[in-house]
């Protein structure tokens, strides 16, 4: 039988009936072209030049803030920092939020409550989230200390010791932002149909089984797109070691984006501060490629 | 397939919680803006002609006269309320002019002042600190203020010639002295007292200041630093603190000669021999002899409110600190210790009055008078414990038996001291202030740390050069 060939959309047919589509978009890309795009391409523009606020003259020098950085003691600090917040942080909030998703889905009485309760923390601003945590983790009249004090333990210096700094921060923002990880993760567990659970249980699988067959290979997806939601947002880490330690004690807890901030609006360093902030780019987006690359496996059953 | 069943939530609840939110809002958007007592809301005022900058935080407006000026500044502790004090008065003494005064916090005000001279809107008047005028005048941000001088009847010889000297960039004043501020010691008379020592007599030295923390610093069981058998681990009172971790090392650097750069501003001297000597005798002050807490995240204002700290140094500010706290009647000034080897130095700076650049004659006319005005004023701006920048006004009878702040103006004219100018200062000191908290938290060693320090400033200075 001969294939009836259907005749291509003439050329107007096909714009008219695409248009409202684009018509759809352009507020937006408008907005996306003039305040987002635009920027950054000046941005990349401005990282090859010697470019200070106010200062005449801004002569072009290439790759050389580029270079300054790689020889920058304090950019490889504030880097080795920053990884290391968002590894704990990432870890931290991928685990509870999981855990604690996985009892929420077990419909226990009050768990509509609590979901409410642990999603709580996520509305607070990061002012207020850091203003809160300073007085639980001073050291002379912190809460947490007083507690350790009455239980007859020493006072631990929470924000005063470069060892401890990064996890204690880490641990504060795995309490103020695991409430919309989970939130997801909760979502994709009920995407989850019964019935696999059900055919599992039959076949003698127990819960832990069940959960490590059936559970992780199909959350896959959403465990993705936290995780790599959760490295692009902890890699730009600032609020909190600006409000809780301004980067210290010393310069251990001095994040990358802290120093963009500080080159660029108090040193005043615009063509330094684009420098790191492309090179900033270039990290989350090269961990993003590893994590697609590592569990980017769609698992159907 | 969704198994989790979602609360039905029916159009009457939804209309019904949608009206109760939108309600909210606009109660929340309709409330009056925070202002300062006394002050119209400026959201009740006429626009002015004009650019006018866009407030970002608590503003007010004084008076109601048809010229207005706009003022910005960062002085929002105690001595904010007696800026606003004097703006009352200036503008019932002056009915044709409004201040429009937006008061931010200094870290915003010095990102918003460079925008809003590129951006073609300046204030018309700005306060701002001795350090930053280096950075300022390097690239152009400020009208001259030669003619404060020359014409309108100041004498640069009134003024202290280190801080006459930082406000001038490039041989042309930037700017009008204010005030001095800087450290101050608040010392509990009743707690020297009652460890035997006379709070009327500070000491001299080095040796003596430390022999009287080593008595004032007392562990959980009631023995003193100085005793055998004393706990550092549990330290009930401590004897001293510097209440920040820059001025406080500054102030002891110099002590022992040093600075953070040479004169000249070619070379790092931050890594030599006497930053060495000073962060050492603070290290042991804290680590061996204990009688200094770690100062890095030390609520010192609760510990001195509770008797758990004899002395603290911290800024001439502190004077309403002081008060609120009902402290003042056992509370004395006397210098800042000296721990150094050359001579007594103290950290001091001073607000500066200034104009943008881009500011239009009409706008600068304005700002002149009233930073005239609040110039000659300035033993009422003493009242917020801040010395006036005037030697004249500081040498006044009334102000000179101050038990603070004739104290603070006598330390700061015999031993104070600022940063050397610079037009790179803050990125100056952001390399060493955190190797200084690095040292005094113990997080790296002494020669590290300032050996990191070091490289970072000559890196600075190699570059602006």
């Amino acid at each position: 039988v001969a294939v009836q060939r259907q005749p291509a959309p003439r050329p107007k047919y096909r714009w008219r009936k695409v248009l409202p589509n684009y018509l759809f978009i352009l507020p937006y890309f408008l907005f996306f072209l003039l305040f987002r795009l635009g920027p950054d391409l000046y941005g990349f523009y401005v990282s090859f030049f010697n470019w200070e606020i106010l200062i005449r003259a801004k002569p072009f020098i290439g790759f050389g803030n580029y270079a300054e950085l790689m020889r920058d003691n304090l950019w490889w600090t504030a880097l080795r920092n920053t990884v290391l917040f968002a590894c704990f942080t990432v870890a931290g909030n991928m685990s509870l939020a999981l855990l604690v998703a996985t009892l929420l889905k077990q419909r226990m009485p009050g768990h509509e409550f609590f979901r409410v309760v642990f999603y709580t923390p996520v509305v607070l601003s990061v002012a207020v989230m850091g203003v809160v945590l300073v007085r639980v983790f001073n050291t002379e009249y912190g809460l947490l200390n007083f507690y350790l004090n009455w239980l007859g333990f020493k006072s631990v210096p929470w924000l005063a010791n470069a060892n401890l700094v990064i996890p204690v921060l880490s641990g504060a923002s795995v309490w103020w932002t695991f409430g919309f990880p989970m939130l997801i993760l909760l979502a994709g567990l009920l995407n989850i149909p019964d019935h696999l659970y059900e055919a599992a249980k039959i076949d003698g699988a127990n819960s832990w089984a069940a959960f490590i067959k059936i559970t992780i290979p199909l959350l896959r997806p959403v465990l993705l797109f936290v995780l790599v939601t959760q490295f692009i947002s902890h890699l730009q880490v600032f609020g909190q070691m600006f409000i809780m330690t301004q980067g210290g004690p010393g310069h251990a807890s001095y994040s990358i984006v802290m120093y963009l901030y500080d080159t660029g609006w108090r040193f005043f360093r615009m063509g330094y501060a684009s420098a790191m902030a492309f090179s900033l780019a270039a990290l989350i987006l090269t961990i993003t490629l590893i994590n697609f690359r590592l569990f980017g496996q769609r698992v159907e059953y | 397939m969704i198994n989790g069943k979602i609360p039905k939530l029916t159009r009457r609840q939804f209309l019904t919680q949608t009206l109760v939110g939108a309600t909210g809002l606009v109660l929340v958007a309709c409330a009056a803006p925070p202002t300062q007592s006394g002050a119209v809301p400026a959201a009740t005022q006429p626009e002015a002609a004009g650019p006018t900058p866009v407030p970002t935080a608590a503003v007010s407006e004084f008076g109601s006269g048809e010229r207005e000026l706009v003022f910005w500044h960062g002085l929002g502790g105690a001595d904010g309320k007696t800026m606003t004090q004097l703006l009352e008065r200036y503008t019932e003494e002056n009915p044709d002019i409004t201040v429009r005064q937006e008061l931010l916090p200094w870290d915003v005000f010095y990102q918003k002042l460079p925008t809003s001279v590129i951006a073609g809107t300046p204030p018309d008047m700005i306060i701002t600190h001795e350090w930053a005028i280096g950075q300022f005048g390097s690239r152009e941000m400020l009208r001259s203020a030669e003619e404060f001088y020359t014409e309108r009847g100041l004498d640069k010889s009134d003024f202290l010639p280190f801080a006459m000297n930082n406000v001038t960039y490039e041989g042309e004043p930037l700017g009008v002295l204010l005030d001095n501020h800087g450290y101050a010691t608040y010392v509990n008379a009743e707690l020297l007292e009652e460890a035997g020592f006379d709070s009327d007599s500070p000491p001299t030295s080095g040796s003596e200041w430390l022999e009287m923390a080593l008595q004032l610093t007392r562990d959980q069981s009631g023995k003193t630093a100085a005793e055998s058998g004393f706990d550092p681990e549990n330290i009930d009172t401590y004897a001293y603190v510097f209440g920040n971790t820059r001025w406080g090392p500054l102030s002891a650097l110099w002590q022992f000669g040093g600075d953070t750069i040479s004169e000249d501003g070619t070379r790092s001297t931050i890594g030599d021999e006497a930053a060495h000597e000073a962060l050492q005798a603070l290290h042991d002050a804290i680590y061996k002899q204990h009688v200094i807490p770690v100062p890095v995240g030390y609520g010192f204002r609760d510990a001195y409110s509770n008797r758990k700290l004899a002395m603290y140094s911290h800024g001439s500010w502190d004077l309403n600190f002081i008060r609120d706290q009902n402290l003042e009647s056992i509370t004395k000034l006397w210098p800042m210790p000296h721990w150094g080897s050359v001579g007594p130095a103290v950290w001091m700076s001073a607000h500066v009055m200034a104009t943008p650049t881009g500011v239009d004659d009409e706008g600068a006319e304005l700002a002149a008078h009233l930073t005239m005005w609040l110039s000659e004023h300035g033993l009422d701006w003493a009242k917020s414990g801040q010395p006036p920048a005037r030697i004249s006004q500081q040498n006044n009878a009334e102000l000179q038996q101050h038990w603070h702040t004739g104290n603070v103006a006598r330390q700061f004219q015999e031993i104070g001291r600022t940063e050397r100018q610079h037009p790179n200062i803050v990125e100056i000191q952001r390399a060493y202030h955190p190797e200084f908290d690095a040292i005094l938290t113990n997080s790296k060693p002494i020669d590290q740390a300032l050996t990191d320090a070091d490289d970072r400033i000559q890196r600075i200075l190699e570059r602006t050069a």
